[in-house]
């Protein structure tokens, strides 16, 4: 099977994570040929069989090469936070347009969410795709992946905590760290960012600390927060 | 002859989007233009009325590569705004981390990206397996490092104003002391190869900038220049960015003259010791050196002067659970670090915990300017050539200064 890994705007740290699947990347070359990886290849070819898109397009050239991206594979997949929602970045507009992921312009066959995607998540998807299996995400958040892990609740330390609608997926390597999850996997499906703010406004946030928690990494869902928080 | 236009529209095996484009008029070198077509990020609007606190975090997605470095510039400068007093040893331990990330870029830039224009490769995962595996052992290593002290090796997690955000144990600065004392051997060998490879000979930058001190540091110094030598907060005084039309990168200056940032200018301006300086006299190798693409010779003993230097600082280290304490939450601070590719700065302005100003500059935009020019200086000297030969060395220097064009615009502030 034939490989590409395509950058658009980004930090470009999943492409470095693509290389630090370290030994097993010797492994993944035996079985698949990388045609198409231009921060470590001067030639690089069309078609590819998995299109690994990073990033977000912040112009209209980057539309344009993600559309031929899309045309150019068969399997195109949406990898880290600024392909599926334009990450910290899209908290700002560009050129008057708002950044969007690229799910906003062309057809995603999987996503690897987070900033930057778990590395587990991308050998499973890859062996997934391998072998003809289904991939699928994990859909619950990441105070699930604490529990497991025996993690204090950071909220109890007053500290804003996302993790309640959060993604899970991470291992939640953040909290574990005693830093608050930022939610950079975005939201699962089916949250109640209700319940979640109004836990935090009783665990004593004020409404605009959780809105700039919400702004980081869950654009999407600022809108519906701030409503709710002014209708309450 | 007539007219000849070279044009590299997506220059490869560096990091972000650049071109080039050299045009050629009877025999006479007309224009070089690197420009920088990557799309503006506006960090430095963004982060404008956030919290203090969350600057580190969002500063390491700046760049994939030197996030660390990124994280540690936002976390001192916010420090220096709110003179928050630093325990020793989470200096200790960001220093930790800052050496392993430097070997983890130097990897990544002399093994990936340099070396397949030397070996006639196209690309490293070319390269017979063995050799591979020696790369990958290292460059796991590396990453294993950094995560070990910062919870993840791309966009550590636990950097935070005043410290971390765990507590960092003996038993982790052992784990990655042994790390470090395995991968050295290989290190060495790898470093090695760097040392005897036949590089282009472009002399005419003299203008160089890095940390400089008591102790060759990439935490903390004055900022020397070939002119000048001044404390990080007056960098205003001294260094100047203009924007140009054909790129989305400013260009950077000191006072009016372009500059070189990176390896080379460190090890022009402080000394190593230890096996690297053995090394370094085994292969007759002297600094100063104002061949910009000694760059990549700088960064092998780089590697391992800082591979001993972690050693002796995780043998030194006795575990940490202190953090800097914020006391206020208005100030101005500014903190310039050594990031992989050269000096790296932030400030910052904060105002009732909120950042009201934000600028960063990066050592790739400091480059920019001087890779242009010894661009033009080189060319013009091989302009008989043919234009595949011209652009295989075009791309060979521009290589060599392992310019991070992600970080250079990502940081482009709104005009």
């Amino acid at each position: 099977m034939k490989i590409g890994v395509f950058s658009l705007t980004c930090c470009e740290g999943c492409s470095v994570q693509f290389l630090n699947i370290e030994s097993d990347i010797l492994k993944l070359v035996e079985k698949f040929d990388i045609k198409n990886f231009r921060l470590i290849k001067e030639r690089n070819e069309m078609p590819v069989d998995i299109a690994f898109v990073e990033g977000f397009p912040s112009n209209d050239e980057e539309v344009e090469k993600l559309s031929y991206i899309r045309e150019n594979s068969k399997i195109l997949v949406s990898m880290g936070a600024c392909a599926s929602n334009a990450g910290i970045p899209g908290m700002v507009n560009y050129a008057g347009k708002k950044a969007k992921g690229i799910k906003e312009y062309v057809d995603v066959d999987y996503f690897l969410y987070g900033c930057p995607f778990s590395i587990d998540e991308l050998m499973e998807l890859i062996s997934c795709i391998f072998h003809g299996k289904e991939f699928r995400n994990k859909n619950q958040n990441v105070c699930s992946e604490c529990y497991l892990r025996g993690v204090d609740c950071l909220l109890d330390k007053h500290i804003l905590c996302m993790g309640g609608v959060a993604r899970a997926g991470c291992n939640a390597v953040c909290p574990y760290n005693g830093h608050e999850c930022s939610a950079c996997r975005g939201g699962y499906e089916g949250i109640d960012i209700k319940s979640h703010a109004r836990l935090l406004l009783s665990k004593g946030f004020s409404e605009e600390e959780i809105i700039d928690a919400y702004e980081m990494y869950m654009h999407e869902y600022v809108e519906e927060l701030k409503k709710w928080l002014k209708e309450r | 002859m007539a007219e000849r236009e070279i044009n590299i529209e997506d220059i490869t095996k560096i990091e972000g989007h650049a071109n080039l484009l050299i045009k050629i008029e009877n025999d006479e070198l007309k224009e070089v233009r690197l420009g920088v077509h990557e799309g503006k990020r506006f960090f430095e609007k963004f982060m404008v009325g956030r919290s203090y606190k969350k600057i580190p975090e969002m500063a390491g997605r700046i760049c994939g590569i030197c996030t660390v470095a990124h994280e540690i510039a936002a976390a001192r400068a916010v420090e220096n705004a709110l003179s928050v007093k630093v325990p020793e040893c989470v200096e200790m331990a960001r220093n930790m981390m800052l050496i392993s990330s430097h070997i983890q870029s130097h990897l990544l830039h002399l093994c990936f990206l340099a070396l397949p224009d030397y070996v006639g490769k196209d690309n490293s995962l070319e390269m017979d397996v063995e050799t591979l595996k020696k790369i990958y052992k290292v460059k796991e290593a590396a990453n294993r490092m950094t995560e070990i002290i910062g919870g993840r090796a791309v966009h550590p997690c636990d950097v935070v104003v005043g410290g971390f955000s765990r507590e960092i144990g003996r038993e982790d600065a052992e784990r990655y002391g042994k790390l470090i004392k395995e991968a050295m051997p290989i290190l060495e060998e790898i470093a090695s190869v760097f040392l005897t490879l036949d590089y282009p000979d472009i002399r005419r930058q003299n203008n160089f900038a890095s940390l400089y001190g008591d102790e060759f540091s990439l935490y903390r110094g004055m900022i020397k220049t070939s002119k000048y030598v001044f404390e990080e907060g007056e960098y205003e005084k001294y260094i100047e960015e203009r924007s140009i039309d054909y790129s989305n990168a400013n260009r950077v200056f000191v006072r009016g003259e372009d500059f070189m940032v990176g390896a080379l200018a460190r090890l022009n301006f402080n000394e190593i010791d230890g096996r690297a300086k053995e090394m370094m006299n085994e292969h007759g190798i002297k600094f100063p050196s104002n061949n910009s693409c000694h760059m990549n010779i700088a960064q092998a003993l780089e590697m391992v002067y800082f591979a001993e230097k972690a050693m002796e600082i995780a043998d030194e280290f006795n575990g940490c659970s202190e953090r800097g304490e914020v006391k206020n939450e208005n100030g101005e601070g500014v903190a310039i670090i050594e990031a992989p590719r050269g000096l790296l700065l932030h400030h910052y302005v904060i105002e009732k915990g909120k950042v009201r100003y934000a600028n960063i500059i990066t050592p790739t935009a400091m480059n920019l300017e001087s890779m242009e020019r010894d661009l033009r200086w080189h060319v013009e000297k091989i302009l008989n050539r043919d234009d595949e030969e011209i652009k295989k060395e075009a791309e060979k220097l521009i290589r060599a200064y392992d310019p991070c064009i992600s970080c250079s615009v990502h940081v482009a502030r709104v005009v």
